[in-house]
Protein backbone atom coordinates (compact mmCIF):
# COMPACT_ATOMS: atom_id res chain seq x y z
CA UNK A 1 0.00 0.00 0.00
CA UNK A 2 2.59 2.22 0.80
CA UNK A 3 4.80 1.74 -2.54
CA UNK A 4 1.14 2.79 -3.69
CA UNK A 5 0.85 6.19 -1.39
CA UNK A 6 4.59 7.44 -2.80
CA UNK A 7 3.18 6.11 -6.49
CA UNK A 8 0.06 8.39 -5.29
CA UNK A 9 2.50 11.46 -4.69
CA UNK A 10 3.90 10.86 -7.42
CA UNK A 11 1.10 11.32 -9.67
CA UNK A 12 2.04 7.87 -11.28
CA UNK A 13 -2.04 6.24 -10.62
CA UNK A 14 -4.52 5.45 -12.87
CA UNK A 15 -7.37 7.11 -12.48
CA UNK A 16 -9.22 3.91 -11.28
CA UNK A 17 -7.35 3.27 -8.78
CA UNK A 18 -6.50 6.73 -7.66
CA UNK A 19 -10.37 7.42 -6.64
CA UNK A 20 -9.78 4.04 -4.67
CA UNK A 21 -6.39 5.14 -2.70
CA UNK A 22 -7.65 8.73 -2.23
CA UNK A 23 -10.49 6.90 -0.34
CA UNK A 24 -7.91 4.52 1.43
CA UNK A 25 -5.89 7.71 2.59
CA UNK A 26 -8.93 9.25 4.15
CA UNK A 27 -10.36 6.21 5.83
CA UNK A 28 -6.96 5.40 7.07
CA UNK A 29 -4.93 7.54 9.62
CA UNK A 30 -2.44 5.90 9.92
CA UNK A 31 -1.85 5.86 6.05
CA UNK A 32 -2.17 9.70 6.47
CA UNK A 33 0.31 9.88 8.88
CA UNK A 34 2.30 8.29 6.28
CA UNK A 35 1.22 10.65 3.44
CA UNK A 36 2.10 13.36 5.85
CA UNK A 37 5.57 11.91 6.32
CA UNK A 38 6.50 11.18 2.55
CA UNK A 39 5.38 14.88 1.88
CA UNK A 40 7.64 15.65 5.04
CA UNK A 41 10.59 14.33 3.33
CA UNK A 42 9.66 15.64 0.07
CA UNK A 43 9.11 19.20 1.78
CA UNK A 44 12.68 18.48 3.92
CA UNK A 45 14.21 17.79 0.95
CA UNK A 46 13.25 21.08 -0.81
CA UNK A 47 13.88 23.27 2.14
CA UNK A 48 10.92 23.12 3.18
CA UNK A 49 9.55 21.95 6.48
CA UNK A 50 5.93 22.01 7.77
CA UNK A 51 5.88 19.33 10.09
CA UNK A 52 2.10 17.73 11.38
CA UNK A 53 0.14 20.22 8.57
CA UNK A 54 -3.11 17.75 8.47
CA UNK A 55 -3.15 18.71 12.01
CA UNK A 56 -2.53 21.92 12.15
CA UNK A 57 -5.08 22.51 9.39
CA UNK A 58 -7.93 20.15 11.11
CA UNK A 59 -7.30 22.15 14.57
CA UNK A 60 -7.77 25.63 12.46
CA UNK A 61 -11.20 23.41 11.07
CA UNK A 62 -12.20 22.54 14.51
CA UNK A 63 -12.27 26.64 15.29
CA UNK A 64 -14.75 27.04 12.02
CA UNK A 65 -18.36 27.92 13.50
CA UNK A 66 -20.28 24.86 11.96
CA UNK A 67 -22.53 25.68 9.22
CA UNK A 68 -25.96 23.87 9.31
CA UNK A 69 -27.00 24.10 5.52
CA UNK A 70 -27.94 21.50 2.89
CA UNK A 71 -25.16 20.03 1.04
CA UNK A 72 -24.24 22.04 -1.74
CA UNK A 73 -25.11 20.67 -5.56
CA UNK A 74 -22.50 19.66 -7.02
CA UNK A 75 -20.98 22.55 -9.81
CA UNK A 76 -23.17 21.93 -13.15
CA UNK A 77 -20.63 23.55 -14.74
CA UNK A 78 -17.82 21.08 -13.69
CA UNK A 79 -20.12 18.02 -14.51
CA UNK A 80 -21.32 19.15 -17.75
CA UNK A 81 -17.49 19.62 -18.51
CA UNK A 82 -17.02 15.78 -17.53
CA UNK A 83 -19.58 14.87 -20.61
CA UNK A 84 -18.82 17.42 -22.80
CA UNK A 85 -15.03 15.72 -22.47
CA UNK A 86 -16.06 12.36 -22.91
CA UNK A 87 -19.03 12.49 -24.91
CA UNK A 88 -17.61 15.57 -27.55
CA UNK A 89 -19.31 13.54 -30.46
CA UNK A 90 -23.26 13.05 -28.98
CA UNK A 91 -25.71 15.08 -30.43
CA UNK A 92 -27.29 14.54 -27.48
CA UNK A 93 -26.51 17.07 -25.13
CA UNK A 94 -30.05 18.18 -23.83
CA UNK A 95 -30.32 14.81 -22.72
CA UNK A 96 -27.08 14.86 -20.82
CA UNK A 97 -27.66 17.91 -19.01
CA UNK A 98 -31.14 15.93 -17.18
CA UNK A 99 -28.59 12.96 -16.72
CA UNK A 100 -26.47 15.18 -14.63
CA UNK A 101 -29.18 16.99 -12.03
CA UNK A 102 -28.72 13.78 -10.31
CA UNK A 103 -26.61 11.10 -12.42
CA UNK A 104 -28.30 8.08 -13.02
CA UNK A 105 -30.66 8.44 -10.09
CA UNK A 106 -33.92 10.93 -11.67
CA UNK A 107 -35.16 12.88 -9.48
CA UNK A 108 -38.95 13.10 -9.92
CA UNK A 109 -40.29 16.30 -11.00
CA UNK A 110 -42.70 18.03 -8.54
CA UNK A 111 -45.46 20.62 -8.94
CA UNK A 112 -44.30 23.85 -7.14
CA UNK A 113 -47.69 24.18 -5.29
CA UNK A 114 -47.34 20.39 -3.56
CA UNK A 115 -49.45 18.19 -4.64
CA UNK A 116 -53.00 19.75 -4.01
CA UNK A 117 -51.95 21.76 -6.89
CA UNK A 118 -53.58 21.84 -9.74
CA UNK A 119 -51.23 20.05 -12.58
CA UNK A 120 -51.53 22.47 -15.49
CA UNK A 121 -50.92 25.80 -13.46
CA UNK A 122 -47.85 25.12 -11.52
CA UNK A 123 -44.35 25.43 -13.32
CA UNK A 124 -42.85 21.93 -13.01
CA UNK A 125 -39.34 22.20 -10.94
CA UNK A 126 -36.99 19.32 -10.67
CA UNK A 127 -36.47 18.90 -6.97
CA UNK A 128 -32.67 16.80 -6.59
CA UNK A 129 -32.09 14.74 -4.22
CA UNK A 130 -28.97 15.10 -1.75
CA UNK A 131 -28.76 11.57 -1.79
CA UNK A 132 -25.78 10.58 -3.24
CA UNK A 133 -25.45 7.12 -5.50
CA UNK A 134 -23.42 5.48 -2.70
CA UNK A 135 -25.90 6.32 0.01
CA UNK A 136 -28.33 4.75 -2.29
CA UNK A 137 -26.14 1.96 -3.16
CA UNK A 138 -26.03 1.13 0.82
CA UNK A 139 -30.15 0.82 0.91
CA UNK A 140 -30.33 -0.88 -1.92
CA UNK A 141 -27.88 -3.75 -0.96
CA UNK A 142 -29.48 -4.21 2.48
CA UNK A 143 -32.75 -3.89 0.48
CA UNK A 144 -32.35 -6.61 -2.56
CA UNK A 145 -32.41 -10.12 -0.98
CA UNK A 146 -35.94 -9.09 0.39
CA UNK A 147 -37.20 -8.75 -2.89
CA UNK A 148 -39.08 -11.80 -4.31
CA UNK A 149 -38.05 -11.17 -8.37
CA UNK A 150 -34.48 -11.75 -6.34
CA UNK A 151 -35.38 -14.88 -5.26
CA UNK A 152 -36.24 -16.14 -8.61
CA UNK A 153 -32.75 -14.56 -10.10
CA UNK A 154 -30.72 -15.69 -7.32
CA UNK A 155 -28.23 -13.29 -6.69
CA UNK A 156 -28.48 -11.62 -10.12
CA UNK A 157 -30.07 -8.53 -9.07
CA UNK A 158 -27.29 -7.62 -6.74
CA UNK A 159 -25.61 -6.92 -10.01
CA UNK A 160 -28.12 -4.55 -11.45
CA UNK A 161 -26.75 -1.63 -8.57
CA UNK A 162 -23.21 -1.90 -10.18
CA UNK A 163 -23.61 1.07 -12.75
CA UNK A 164 -24.60 3.20 -9.14
CA UNK A 165 -20.86 2.33 -7.99
CA UNK A 166 -19.47 2.92 -11.17
CA UNK A 167 -20.79 6.77 -10.65
CA UNK A 168 -19.90 7.32 -7.27
CA UNK A 169 -16.15 6.28 -7.81
CA UNK A 170 -16.23 8.97 -10.38
CA UNK A 171 -17.35 11.91 -8.02
CA UNK B 1 -54.75 -51.17 -54.65
CA UNK B 2 -57.22 -51.64 -51.58
CA UNK B 3 -54.27 -52.88 -49.54
CA UNK B 4 -52.40 -49.52 -49.70
CA UNK B 5 -55.77 -47.35 -49.17
CA UNK B 6 -56.87 -49.52 -46.23
CA UNK B 7 -53.44 -49.11 -44.79
CA UNK B 8 -53.48 -45.20 -45.57
CA UNK B 9 -57.22 -45.10 -43.94
CA UNK B 10 -55.70 -47.02 -40.67
CA UNK B 11 -52.17 -45.08 -40.83
CA UNK B 12 -55.10 -41.95 -40.76
CA UNK B 13 -56.36 -43.12 -37.59
CA UNK B 14 -53.46 -44.39 -35.81
CA UNK B 15 -51.68 -40.86 -36.31
CA UNK B 16 -54.15 -39.14 -34.72
CA UNK B 17 -54.46 -40.90 -32.20
CA UNK B 18 -51.14 -41.46 -31.38
CA UNK B 19 -51.29 -37.47 -30.99
CA UNK B 20 -53.66 -37.42 -28.67
CA UNK B 21 -52.06 -39.91 -26.38
CA UNK B 22 -48.99 -37.09 -26.33
CA UNK B 23 -51.13 -34.48 -26.01
CA UNK B 24 -52.60 -36.38 -22.79
CA UNK B 25 -49.01 -37.16 -22.04
CA UNK B 26 -48.19 -33.58 -22.11
CA UNK B 27 -51.63 -32.32 -20.03
CA UNK B 28 -50.70 -34.38 -16.97
CA UNK B 29 -46.79 -32.75 -16.87
CA UNK B 30 -47.09 -29.68 -17.65
CA UNK B 31 -47.36 -27.17 -15.53
CA UNK B 32 -50.73 -24.36 -15.03
CA UNK B 33 -50.09 -20.50 -15.11
CA UNK B 34 -49.89 -20.87 -11.79
CA UNK B 35 -47.55 -23.51 -10.58
CA UNK B 36 -45.33 -21.89 -13.26
CA UNK B 37 -43.85 -19.49 -10.45
CA UNK B 38 -43.58 -22.31 -7.95
CA UNK B 39 -41.16 -23.95 -10.62
CA UNK B 40 -38.82 -20.95 -10.97
CA UNK B 41 -38.40 -20.59 -7.49
CA UNK B 42 -37.55 -24.65 -6.90
CA UNK B 43 -35.40 -24.29 -9.88
CA UNK B 44 -33.13 -21.13 -8.72
CA UNK B 45 -32.77 -22.65 -5.45
CA UNK B 46 -32.39 -26.74 -6.17
CA UNK B 47 -30.41 -26.89 -9.56
CA UNK B 48 -26.81 -25.82 -10.04
CA UNK B 49 -26.05 -23.63 -12.81
CA UNK B 50 -23.42 -21.10 -14.48
CA UNK B 51 -23.66 -18.72 -16.84
CA UNK B 52 -23.69 -15.16 -18.40
CA UNK B 53 -26.21 -12.51 -18.12
CA UNK B 54 -26.80 -8.98 -19.53
CA UNK B 55 -28.78 -6.33 -17.67
CA UNK B 56 -30.44 -3.60 -19.35
CA UNK B 57 -31.95 -0.38 -18.20
CA UNK B 58 -32.42 2.39 -20.26
CA UNK B 59 -29.27 3.10 -22.25
CA UNK B 60 -27.20 1.14 -19.69
CA UNK B 61 -26.49 -2.48 -20.27
CA UNK B 62 -24.38 -4.54 -17.87
CA UNK B 63 -22.98 -8.10 -18.32
CA UNK B 64 -22.54 -10.35 -15.17
CA UNK B 65 -21.23 -14.51 -14.73
CA UNK B 66 -23.23 -16.45 -11.94
CA UNK B 67 -22.06 -19.77 -10.61
CA UNK B 68 -24.60 -21.37 -8.49
CA UNK B 69 -24.05 -24.52 -6.68
CA UNK B 70 -25.95 -26.79 -4.47
CA UNK B 71 -24.29 -28.34 -1.69
CA UNK B 72 -24.97 -30.73 1.15
CA UNK B 73 -24.61 -27.60 3.41
CA UNK B 74 -26.97 -25.77 0.95
CA UNK B 75 -26.92 -23.57 -1.91
CA UNK B 76 -23.40 -21.15 -2.48
CA UNK B 77 -23.40 -18.79 -5.35
CA UNK B 78 -20.88 -16.55 -6.23
CA UNK B 79 -21.48 -13.47 -8.58
CA UNK B 80 -18.90 -11.26 -10.29
CA UNK B 81 -19.24 -8.16 -12.63
CA UNK B 82 -17.80 -8.66 -16.06
CA UNK B 83 -17.75 -4.79 -17.16
CA UNK B 84 -17.14 -1.42 -15.81
CA UNK B 85 -15.89 -1.65 -11.88
CA UNK B 86 -14.98 -4.82 -10.80
CA UNK B 87 -17.26 -6.20 -8.11
CA UNK B 88 -18.08 -9.77 -6.80
CA UNK B 89 -20.66 -11.21 -4.46
CA UNK B 90 -21.00 -14.59 -2.44
CA UNK B 91 -23.76 -16.41 -1.01
CA UNK B 92 -23.39 -18.97 1.62
CA UNK B 93 -26.96 -19.74 2.84
CA UNK B 94 -28.13 -16.64 4.70
CA UNK B 95 -24.48 -14.56 4.48
CA UNK B 96 -23.94 -12.29 1.61
CA UNK B 97 -20.31 -11.02 0.79
CA UNK B 98 -20.12 -8.40 -1.47
CA UNK B 99 -16.26 -7.16 -2.38
CA UNK B 100 -16.00 -4.08 -3.78
CA UNK B 101 -12.16 -3.54 -4.71
CA UNK B 102 -13.16 0.18 -6.08
CA UNK B 103 -13.18 1.31 -2.73
CA UNK B 104 -11.39 -1.10 -1.03
CA UNK B 105 -14.49 -2.29 0.75
CA UNK B 106 -16.06 -5.52 1.92
CA UNK B 107 -19.61 -5.87 2.91
CA UNK B 108 -21.29 -8.26 4.89
CA UNK B 109 -24.89 -8.67 5.38
CA UNK B 110 -26.76 -11.48 7.18
CA UNK B 111 -30.79 -11.70 5.74
CA UNK B 112 -31.98 -13.63 8.73
CA UNK B 113 -35.71 -12.39 7.53
CA UNK B 114 -35.28 -14.76 4.51
CA UNK B 115 -36.91 -18.24 5.82
CA UNK B 116 -35.12 -21.47 3.68
CA UNK B 117 -36.69 -22.69 0.64
CA UNK B 118 -39.24 -24.20 0.69
CA UNK B 119 -40.84 -22.28 3.75
CA UNK B 120 -41.89 -19.13 1.88
CA UNK B 121 -43.40 -20.64 -0.98
CA UNK B 122 -46.79 -21.30 -0.03
CA UNK B 123 -47.75 -18.03 1.61
CA UNK B 124 -45.85 -15.97 -0.86
CA UNK B 125 -47.72 -18.03 -3.85
CA UNK B 126 -50.88 -16.95 -2.92
CA UNK B 127 -50.02 -13.52 -2.97
CA UNK B 128 -48.73 -13.89 -6.34
CA UNK B 129 -52.03 -14.86 -7.01
CA UNK B 130 -54.46 -12.30 -5.35
CA UNK B 131 -52.06 -9.36 -6.39
CA UNK B 132 -51.26 -10.56 -10.42
CA UNK B 133 -52.91 -12.09 -13.09
CA UNK B 134 -50.52 -15.24 -14.33
CA UNK B 135 -50.65 -16.10 -17.91
CA UNK B 136 -49.01 -18.67 -20.35
CA UNK B 137 -47.24 -17.12 -23.50
CA UNK B 138 -45.80 -18.60 -25.97
CA UNK B 139 -42.85 -20.80 -26.34
CA UNK B 140 -39.54 -18.55 -26.85
CA UNK B 141 -35.75 -19.37 -26.56
CA UNK B 142 -33.28 -18.16 -24.37
CA UNK B 143 -30.03 -18.84 -24.58
CA UNK B 144 -30.51 -21.79 -26.68
CA UNK B 145 -33.31 -23.17 -24.50
CA UNK B 146 -36.89 -23.43 -25.44
CA UNK B 147 -38.53 -21.65 -22.72
CA UNK B 148 -42.19 -20.73 -21.64
CA UNK B 149 -43.14 -16.98 -21.77
CA UNK B 150 -45.27 -16.33 -18.36
CA UNK B 151 -47.09 -12.78 -18.00
CA UNK B 152 -47.75 -11.54 -14.83
CA UNK B 153 -49.94 -8.37 -14.97
CA UNK B 154 -50.60 -6.56 -12.17
CA UNK B 155 -54.08 -6.49 -10.65
CA UNK B 156 -53.83 -2.59 -10.08
CA UNK B 157 -51.09 0.78 -10.16
CA UNK B 158 -49.74 -0.28 -7.15
CA UNK B 159 -47.08 -2.47 -8.59
CA UNK B 160 -45.36 -3.53 -11.84
CA UNK B 161 -45.85 -6.12 -14.40
CA UNK B 162 -43.40 -8.84 -15.65
CA UNK B 163 -42.99 -11.10 -18.18
CA UNK B 164 -40.58 -13.66 -17.19
CA UNK B 165 -39.03 -16.71 -19.68
CA UNK B 166 -38.49 -20.45 -18.04
CA UNK B 167 -36.95 -23.04 -19.72
CA UNK B 168 -39.61 -25.45 -20.09
CA UNK B 169 -37.11 -28.52 -19.13
CA UNK B 170 -36.00 -27.39 -15.66
CA UNK B 171 -38.23 -24.01 -15.01
CA UNK B 172 -34.92 -22.10 -14.46
CA UNK B 173 -35.61 -18.65 -15.01
CA UNK B 174 -33.25 -17.47 -17.59
CA UNK B 175 -34.76 -14.34 -18.88
CA UNK B 176 -37.39 -11.43 -17.50
CA UNK B 177 -38.33 -7.98 -18.05
CA UNK B 178 -40.27 -5.60 -15.67
CA UNK B 179 -43.18 -2.96 -17.04
CA UNK B 180 -44.29 0.13 -15.47
CA UNK B 181 -47.96 0.99 -15.94
CA UNK B 182 -48.17 2.57 -19.38
CA UNK B 183 -46.81 -0.61 -20.08
CA UNK B 184 -43.36 0.35 -21.37
CA UNK B 185 -40.16 -1.41 -20.50
CA UNK B 186 -38.33 -0.43 -17.07
CA UNK B 187 -35.35 -3.10 -16.70
CA UNK B 188 -34.63 -6.65 -18.16
CA UNK B 189 -32.60 -9.33 -17.52
CA UNK B 190 -31.47 -12.28 -19.77
CA UNK B 191 -28.91 -15.08 -19.85
CA UNK B 192 -27.06 -15.21 -22.84
CA UNK B 193 -25.26 -17.99 -22.01
CA UNK B 194 -26.09 -20.97 -19.43
CA UNK B 195 -25.02 -24.20 -18.67
CA UNK B 196 -27.65 -26.22 -16.40
CA UNK B 197 -27.01 -29.05 -13.97
CA UNK B 198 -23.63 -31.32 -14.55
CA UNK B 199 -20.67 -31.27 -12.72
CA UNK B 200 -19.66 -27.06 -11.90
CA UNK B 201 -16.09 -26.86 -10.42
CA UNK B 202 -16.06 -25.87 -7.08
CA UNK B 203 -13.40 -23.37 -8.01
CA UNK B 204 -15.53 -21.12 -9.49
CA UNK B 205 -16.64 -20.36 -6.33
CA UNK B 206 -13.84 -18.95 -4.82
CA UNK B 207 -13.25 -15.28 -3.89
CA UNK B 208 -10.99 -13.57 -6.24
CA UNK B 209 -10.32 -10.92 -3.81
CA UNK B 210 -10.45 -13.00 -0.54
CA UNK B 211 -6.58 -12.47 -0.13
CA UNK B 212 -6.26 -9.37 -1.53
CA UNK B 213 -9.07 -7.92 1.15
CA UNK B 214 -7.61 -8.92 3.95
CA UNK B 215 -6.67 -5.10 4.48
CA UNK B 216 -9.87 -3.75 2.92
CA UNK B 217 -12.96 -1.80 5.38
CA UNK B 218 -15.19 -4.02 6.63
CA UNK B 219 -18.74 -3.09 6.82
CA UNK B 220 -20.52 -5.67 8.56
CA UNK B 221 -24.50 -4.98 8.84
CA UNK B 222 -25.23 -7.16 11.80
CA UNK B 223 -28.61 -7.43 10.66
CA UNK B 224 -30.63 -9.29 13.71
CA UNK B 225 -34.52 -9.32 13.75
CA UNK B 226 -36.41 -6.66 15.61
CA UNK B 227 -39.58 -5.67 17.22
CA UNK B 228 -39.65 -2.29 15.48
CA UNK B 229 -43.43 -1.64 16.90
CA UNK B 230 -42.73 -2.25 19.81
CA UNK B 231 -39.77 0.47 19.93
CA UNK B 232 -42.72 2.86 18.56
CA UNK B 233 -42.73 1.91 14.91
CA UNK B 234 -46.11 1.40 12.73
CA UNK B 235 -47.16 1.70 9.17
CA UNK B 236 -50.54 2.79 9.94
CA UNK B 237 -51.96 1.22 6.12
CA UNK B 238 -49.59 -0.20 3.41
CA UNK B 239 -51.44 -0.81 -0.39
CA UNK B 240 -53.45 -3.57 -1.27
CA UNK B 241 -51.67 -6.95 -0.89
CA UNK B 242 -48.52 -5.23 0.89
CA UNK B 243 -47.74 -6.45 3.96
CA UNK B 244 -44.58 -6.81 6.95
CA UNK B 245 -42.58 -9.97 6.22
CA UNK B 246 -39.42 -8.76 8.18
CA UNK B 247 -38.03 -6.32 10.96
CA UNK B 248 -34.45 -5.62 11.26
CA UNK B 249 -31.64 -3.24 13.06
CA UNK B 250 -29.08 -3.02 10.87
CA UNK B 251 -25.63 -0.87 10.24
CA UNK B 252 -25.42 1.02 7.56
CA UNK B 253 -22.65 2.97 5.84
CA UNK B 254 -21.37 2.72 9.57
CA UNK B 255 -24.15 3.98 11.50
CA UNK B 256 -25.46 1.51 13.48
CA UNK B 257 -29.51 0.94 15.21
CA UNK B 258 -31.35 1.99 11.68
CA UNK B 259 -34.27 0.32 12.05
CA UNK B 260 -35.40 -1.58 8.62
CA UNK B 261 -38.87 -3.20 7.87
CA UNK B 262 -39.75 -5.24 4.77
CA UNK B 263 -42.85 -5.74 3.06
CA UNK B 264 -43.93 -7.62 0.08
CA UNK B 265 -47.01 -8.50 -2.02
CA UNK B 266 -45.36 -11.84 -2.49
CA UNK B 267 -43.12 -10.65 -5.87
CA UNK B 268 -42.06 -7.08 -5.27
CA UNK B 269 -40.48 -5.44 -2.04
CA UNK B 270 -40.40 -2.49 -0.25
CA UNK B 271 -38.30 -1.76 2.26
CA UNK B 272 -38.46 1.09 4.74
CA UNK B 273 -35.36 2.30 6.82
CA UNK B 274 -35.37 4.42 9.64
CA UNK B 275 -32.44 6.25 11.27
CA UNK B 276 -31.68 8.73 13.40
CA UNK B 277 -31.72 12.06 11.85
CA UNK B 278 -28.84 12.93 14.07
CA UNK B 279 -26.52 10.15 11.60
CA UNK B 280 -27.19 12.17 8.87
CA UNK B 281 -25.62 15.92 8.74
CA UNK B 282 -26.12 17.45 7.33
CA UNK B 283 -30.16 16.63 6.64
CA UNK B 284 -30.63 15.22 3.13
CA UNK B 285 -32.88 16.55 1.23
CA UNK B 286 -36.84 14.88 1.34
CA UNK B 287 -38.16 13.75 -2.20
CA UNK B 288 -37.92 11.23 -4.70
CA UNK B 289 -35.86 9.61 -6.47
CA UNK B 290 -35.59 6.79 -9.42
CA UNK B 291 -33.83 4.29 -11.32
CA UNK B 292 -35.15 1.66 -13.55
CA UNK B 293 -37.63 0.00 -11.42
CA UNK B 294 -36.40 0.96 -8.50
CA UNK B 295 -38.40 4.26 -6.62
CA UNK B 296 -36.74 5.79 -3.29
CA UNK B 297 -38.46 8.14 -1.31
CA UNK B 298 -36.97 10.07 1.69
CA UNK B 299 -39.08 11.95 4.44
CA UNK B 300 -38.36 12.95 8.00
CA UNK B 301 -40.19 11.99 10.91
CA UNK B 302 -39.69 13.76 14.02
CA UNK B 303 -36.09 13.22 14.40
CA UNK B 304 -35.74 10.44 12.63
CA UNK B 305 -34.91 9.80 8.50
CA UNK B 306 -37.43 7.71 7.01
CA UNK B 307 -36.17 6.37 3.53
CA UNK B 308 -38.48 4.02 1.52
CA UNK B 309 -36.72 1.64 -1.26
CA UNK B 310 -38.44 -0.74 -3.32
CA UNK B 311 -39.35 -1.94 -6.88
CA UNK B 312 -42.72 -0.99 -7.09
CA UNK B 313 -44.47 2.35 -8.64
CA UNK B 314 -43.58 5.67 -6.84
CA UNK B 315 -47.30 5.88 -5.54
CA UNK B 316 -46.84 3.02 -3.51
CA UNK B 317 -43.57 3.61 -2.26
CA UNK B 318 -44.73 7.50 -1.00
CA UNK B 319 -47.87 6.02 0.45
CA UNK B 320 -45.84 3.71 2.38
CA UNK B 321 -43.19 6.27 3.34
CA UNK B 322 -46.07 8.88 4.20
CA UNK B 323 -47.50 6.16 6.51
CA UNK B 324 -44.86 5.51 8.57
CA UNK B 325 -45.85 6.99 12.01
CA UNK B 326 -43.61 7.06 15.59
CA UNK B 327 -45.91 6.72 18.62
CA UNK B 328 -44.13 6.55 22.20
Amino acid sequence: MKEKLSALIDGELQSDNLHAHLERLRADPELRGAWDTYHLIGDALRGQVGPRIADRVLDRLREEPTVLAPRPERSPSRRLGWYAMSAAASIAAVAFVVWTASPGWRAEPQLAGGPEAPATAAPVTLVSSSVAPAEIENYLLAHRPYSHTSAMQGIAPYGHSVAHERRAARE
Amino acid sequence: MTLPFASCVWRGIRIPLFLLQVSAAIAQTEPTALQWPQRIYAATEKLSYSGTFVYQQGQQVETSRITHVVEASGPRERLETLDGVPREIIRTGDEVVCYLPASLTVKIDKQPGRRPFPAILSEQLKDVSENYTIRKGEIERVGGYSCQVLALEPKDRMRYGHRLWADLNTGMLLKAKTFDEKNELLEQFAFTQIKIGGHIGRDQLKARYSRESRDWRVEDSGAKRANLAEAGWTIRSSPAGFRTVAELMRTMGGIGGVGHIVLSDGLAAISVFIEPATSRQPAPQPGLVRQGAVNVYMRPVGGYWVTVVGEAPAESVKYIANAVEYRK
